[in-house]
């Protein structure tokens, strides 16, 4: 089972002249190959006995040189496989073409290696029938998904065959892929035979068979079973991201559940209106209000403050200071609420809000009272009004949750738009492909 | 199709089977000696067939084609086979007690060469009509349409799981 990458076997070969040239074409395997080509004009020569029939002479102009030559041997996922043949394929309805090249080793048998837009996959062929749901094969618990259908060609053939080779030979063919798996499927009246490819990277073809740079092609686009790392990373990514956000959205839950949300005082606080117009407080011209003194539960937790105005087309001011009675530790706050509204062109409008709320955090427990100074203005007439005002103990927080849903968040949207990006460049030349609603 | 010529090509001149009468392998966990060996020709090609004992006189066939390998026992009841002119390439055909299996391929064979110890009904020269069929997880079948009906099943098997020994050398590799 020797053979190094890139050698040429020491190996009897079997020859005889071209019945239809007279050059002489070799048969590496002719135990197992069952048509051989030769290379001086081509013809498909029946090697199944010694009378060397012609099966099929050549009359196209062009011929295509393999990029890895014929009769070389490399070693790939640690088998040593030498290329014995080699097919050009043609998609009939696109005319695209690409290139197979027949691996053999006598002890596991035949593999295909193939070159497609310069990418490269290793194709063993395969017993196991798949099952079928819509658009999707199963074997295993693998499924893959369809990505081409349609007909091909032998467009051009060189080397040695296990079965009877023919320019013009046409199969249907589907191909179902699960990068960087393809399965492949190829039907003739005859037979269906299934198999699954493996994307290679090109320079492991390139260093298993000695190819000169000059004979590799550079590979375009992402192939049909190419490994994207941003669909790989993508994967894991979203799976992370789905925990965290679980993890994240069960904590807010629980916060929600847990918190008091209770309110521990309300007032309404009096103070006479102003017809002033000017639109700014003074708060050597406020009313000055103090509360008695109220009880906070809790040791260390937020307090929502709700302030409500009587206002119409008018403007409440509130400078407010929430004291603690025992340390004289101090909070203050500062609001305008203002609410105008009318018609304009027959038109109504609005502006503004009657109340408005401040939520002060790390309050401690114990006792409080309130200093307000109010002002306010706009008024239609001087009269004596109230504002409320609210104190709310331990409400449920957002903020924190959603800067932390944004801040993890943001990695794994990148990710998942590169990814995206890769499969919907994979899937452009599919009929099938699952980013366009109808093609 | 000339099968007599397709023999004299298949010669062993050309042999190039990595197996011989006396190699040794390893199936379902047991080991097995191959004793002789039938080589089939249809019209596109050849396989061999080795006949093998494991341990108790328990006798098989691995099928060697194409580069497959596949393990198969006679199988006892051939009662509910199709008629040969009912089998098509897709067909289903049910083997009780081991359940469906796909028809493959359908070849008229032709026994060109044996060697060693084989069992009484093969013989040189035999033509018949062989079905081979494909099942679930590896399965595999034969029909075989001769003077009377015989199937074959069992297994594929890669290379490597056979573990086996005592393998012809093969120049080259």
């Amino acid at each position: 089972m020797a053979g190094s990458a890139g050698t040429k076997p020491a190996k009897k070969v079997t020859t005889f002249s071209c019945s239809k040239c007279g050059a002489p074409v070799s048969v590496r395997y002719p135990g197992h190959s069952m048509s051989a080509v030769c290379d001086r004009c081509f013809s498909v020569i029946d090697t199944t006995n010694d009378a060397f029939r012609v099966i099929e002479t050549y009359f196209k102009q062009m011929q295509v040189h393999p990029r890895i030559e014929l009769g070389s041997r490399g070693e790939l996922n640690d088998k040593t496989w030498e290329v014995i043949g080699f097919v050009v394929r043609e998609d009939i309805a696109s005319a695209f073409k690409w290139e197979e090249y027949l691996l053999f080793n006598p002890y596991y048998g035949y593999r295909w290696l193939t070159c497609n837009n310069g990418h490269w996959s290793l194709v063993t062929t395969v017993k196991e029938k798949p099952d079928f749901s819509s658009n999707d094969a199963k074997i295993g618990d693998k499924k893959y998904k369809l990505f081409y259908r349609g007909r091909a060609k032998v467009f051009f053939v060189l080397g040695e065959f296990y079965w009877k080779v023919a320019v013009g030979e046409e199969v249907w063919m589907a191909d179902y892929i699960r990068p960087p798996e393809m399965l492949s499927m190829e039907e003739d009246r005859a037979q269906k035979v299934w198999s699954i490819s493996e994307y290679i990277e090109p320079k492991v073809v390139q260093e298993a068979f000695n190819v000169d740079d000059g004979s590799m092609a550079t590979p375009v686009g992402v192939a049909p079973n190419q490994p994207s790392p941003e669909t790989q990373a993508w994967k894991k990514v979203g799976m992370y991201w789905g925990i965290f956000l679980a993890v994240l959205t069960a904590l807010q839950v629980l916060h929600c559940s847990t918190v008091l949300n209770r309110v521990e005082y309300e007032v309404n606080v009096p103070y006479m209106t102003k017809q002033d117009s000017t639109l700014v407080a003074d708060t050597k011209k406020a009313e000055s209000w103090t509360s008695p003194v109220f009880e906070i539960a809790k040791d260390k937790a937020n307090v929502e403050i709700s302030i409500k105005g009587d206002v119409d087309n008018s403007w409440l001011y509130v400078y407010g200071e929430l004291v603690n009675d025992d340390t004289n530790e101090t909070f203050s706050f500062e609001r305008t609420v203002e609410y105008y509204h009318g018609v304009d062109d027959g038109e109504s409008w609005s502006e503004g809000h009657t109340t408005d709320r401040i939520t002060i955090g790390n309050v401690p427990g114990g006792k409080y009272y309130f200093n307000l100074d109010i002002d306010n203005g706009g008024a239609k007439a001087t009269e004596r009004k109230t504002m409320y005002l609210e104190l709310k103990r331990d409400i449920a927080g957002y903020a924190n949750y959603l800067w932390c849903l944004l801040f993890i968040s943001i990695l794994p949207i990148c990710v998942f738009f590169r990814s995206r990006a890769t499969e919907v460049a994979r899937w452009s030349d599919s009929d099938y492909s699952p980013y366009q609603s109808s093609s | 199709m000339d099968l007599e010529s397709i023999g004299k090509m298949a010669e062993l001149q050309f042999e190039i089977t990595p197996f011989q009468i006396g190699t040794t392998g390893m199936y379902d966990n047991r080991k097995f000696e191959i004793i002789g060996r039938l080589k089939v020709a249809y019209h596109d090609g050849f396989w061999n067939e080795w006949y093998t004992i494991f341990g108790g006189d328990d006798t098989g066939w691995l099928a060697e084609a194409q580069g497959f390998l596949g393990m198969c026992f006679a199988h006892n009841d051939t009662s509910q086979m199709p008629s040969v002119e009912t089998v098509q390439p897709g067909k289903l055909i049910e083997i009780k007690p081991n359940g469906y299996y796909e028809v493959e391929d359908i070849r008229r064979v032709h026994c060109i060469f044996s060697e060693g110890e084989l069992p009484m009904n093969a013989v040189q020269g035999r033509r018949s009509t062989s079905v081979d069929l494909a099942g679930a997880n590896g399965k595999m079948a034969t029909i075989e349409y001769g003077e009377t009906v015989r199937v074959y099943t069992g297994l594929y098997q890669e290379f490597d799981d056979f573990t086996f020994q005592n393998l012809r050398r093969l120049d080259g590799w």
